[in-house]
């Protein structure tokens, strides 16, 4: 199986699973249907998957990121500005390295009645008001440059 | 997580510690429907179609600087050689129009606007002459418009006589303007490509479309970081690393192209895939050379190294964009890149060394400040030594050569900003005043000779 194959049944997992996916259960489906195709089920339909999107094309989706010295509720003021937003937190991730405190997050802004860069400003603020520096920006710029 | 963590720092440390940034979003307008017998009448229909061009040009490159988090450090204009356009005209009326392109970039805020241009490799109209002729003049009335003439291709040869030329005028341009600054604004070409973004030398070429835009990248900062990272590592190892760094630039580089592009409704023209240093420590092409491993830059081994760094980026720019064009290698401009003045201050770098280099960078000698007592056949002479390895290596080499007058070999003149600290280089006192003033044109090499 090639890692685009496996990328694809991880994506189409998650999404099959909506709102009830968490890393276990994505393992779990991800898990029997490597299970399956190694037996080469023919209920699988890897063979036709999506179009891959030209570059340009916006997914709605922002990326997060916060850099700074830990302390107690950075997580909370940024979700906060988000659910504000009507923003859809998809993922998150965060390291704490020492004392500082690293946190990226997936956001999909599309369904919020607010612009890209009121989101971002708003992001900007909390982050100032608790002396962390935050960075907005489109996904499509990873993509672009981490994704073939 | 789609992105892996190490993913997205890489990103965020490109932009905000390696000073990788889009040099230039350079939009391209055409002024060849401008053309009018009446001067008053070409200034007015020019104004009017850039400033319009313009604004929706500055609006649409911020909001995709914002988007993503990637700065545009110039949103520049560039028009179609105005001595095509306008080649009745004479030296007064390309000074006003100069003088209106100037106002066009002062009022949208602009840096730099390109094209007070001529292509004369084969030989010049009166237009032609009349505009090279105004270049002093044009640049003492102007802040922001910069100049280029294309004096040979590898189809045509080397037209000799307006090499001549344009070592006389660089010697009044050096003179009409203070402290010699309307020389950085002039570049002097062999097979100048016709859509580059980067100023000097950027004009909108007359096979383009009405309008389009064109992006240049930066990033020898992200080189560097990523050379450094390498360590001692072999040559095929050392090209990998940098071609997957220059793969990653160029993508953020067309992604942001194409949406500026998309946003203001022009269609888009190509990635130049320049490395294009700026004068802070960290960004220069000169430091990857010595971390290279080349004790200073200009030593010997410096061609090699400088070959090798642009042949990668080349190749890891070309897997990630399909319009890449432009210059597209490695700048070694040298007051403009801290390193290699650093070069010249220590005695390692010399023009002799730096026109071999040029053998195998994307341009030429660009921002040398050589003595003011140098003669303009002497001018004419390094550019038409320029010229040769251009012609005959079917690249473009080009001459950006500043005289002070006055000035005296290790004078620093400090142009401040992107321009940075031009050291006077020593020139060879030998004279080849002879050779320059036979007149008439070298003919193509064989290698133009290729149907």
């Amino acid at each position: 199986m090639t890692e685009t194959e496996l990328r694809r049944i991880i994506d189409l997992a998650i999404e099959e699973l909506g709102e009830k996916a968490t890393k276990e259960n994505v393992e779990a489906v991800v898990a029997e249907v490597i299970k399956e195709y190694e037996k080469g089920a023919p209920s699988l339909t890897l063979s036709n998957p999506k179009p891959p999107q030209p570059s340009t094309q916006e997914t709605g989706r922002i990326l997060v990121t916060a850099f700074g010295k830990n302390r107690v509720g950075i997580m909370s003021a940024l979700t906060t500005v988000l659910a504000e937003h009507q923003c859809d937190l998809q993922d998150v991730s965060q390291k704490i390295m020492q004392e500082f405190f690293t946190l990226i997050m997936i956001v999909d802004i599309s369904k919020s009645p607010s612009n890209f860069m009121r989101i971002r400003e708003a992001l900007i603020g909390a982050g100032e008001r608790l002396g962390v520096s935050v960075h907005a920006q489109h996904e499509d710029i990873f993509k672009a440059m981490h994704r073939v | 997580m789609s992105y892996e963590f190490s993913e997205v720092i890489e990103t965020l440390r490109m932009t905000e510690v390696e000073h990788f940034d889009i040099r230039t979003v350079t939009l391209g307008v055409s002024l060849r429907d401008c053309a009018s017998h009446s001067l008053e009448i070409a200034k007015s229909k020019i104004r009017s179609k850039i400033l319009k061009r313009g604004e929706a040009h500055l609006k649409s490159a911020q909001e995709v600087e914002m988007m993503y988090g990637l700065r545009i450090a110039n949103k520049r204009i560039s028009v179609t050689p105005l001595s095509i356009v306008f080649d009745q005209f004479r030296e007064a009326e390309f000074i006003e129009l100069g003088v209106a392109l100037d106002e066009c970039a002062k009022e949208l805020g602009i840096d730099f606007i390109g094209g007070y241009s001529a292509l004369v490799e084969k030989g010049m109209t009166d237009g032609e002459k009349a505009l090279i002729n105004s270049v002093p003049d044009m640049m003492a009335a102007t802040k922001h418009v910069c100049s280029s003439v294309n004096v040979a291709t590898t189809k045509a040869g080397v037209n000799m006589d307006a090499v001549y030329l344009v070592g006389k005028m660089l010697k009044r341009l050096a003179a009409k303007t203070p402290r010699a600054e309307g020389c950085c604004k002039f570049v002097a070409f062999c097979n100048v490509p016709e859509d580059n973004p980067f100023v000097a030398g950027a004009f909108h070429g007359v096979g383009e479309p009405d309008v389009s835009l064109n992006v240049g990248i930066s990033g020898p900062g992200v080189v560097l970081a990523a050379v450094r990272e390498a360590g001692d590592c072999d040559f095929g190892t050392l090209c990998d690393v940098i071609k997957r760094t220059s793969f990653k630039i160029t993508r953020a580089g067309e992604l942001v192209g194409r949406k500026v592009a998309e946003k203001s409704g022009v269609p888009f023209g190509i990635v130049d895939i320049s490395l294009a240093p700026t004068p802070a420590w960290g960004d220069s092409i000169a430091e990857i050379l010595e971390e290279m491993g080349v004790e200073s830059v200009g030593a010997p081994g410096s061609t090699a190294a400088l070959m090798l760094l642009n042949d990668s980026v080349k190749k890891g720019g070309l897997m990630a964009s399909s319009y890449v064009g432009g210059m597209s290698g490695a700048f070694i401009p040298v007051s403009e890149d801290a390193g290699m003045a650093r070069g010249v201050e220590r005695g390692s770098l010399t023009i002799e060394k730096l026109e071999a280099m040029t053998s195998v960078c994307c341009v030429g000698l660009d921002m040398v400040a050589v003595p003011g007592d140098t003669s303009a056949e002497t001018l004419a002479a390094i550019l038409a030594d320029e010229c040769a390895i251009g012609v005959v290596n079917n690249k473009t080499t080009a001459v950006r050569i500043i005289v002070p007058p006055d000035s005296k070999v290790g004078d620093v003149i400090d142009y401040g900003g992107l321009l940075g600290k031009a050291i006077v280089m020593p020139v060879s006192p030998f004279r080849s005043d002879r050779f320059v003033k036979r007149g008439g044109r070298i003919p193509a090499p064989t290698r133009g000779i290729n149907n």
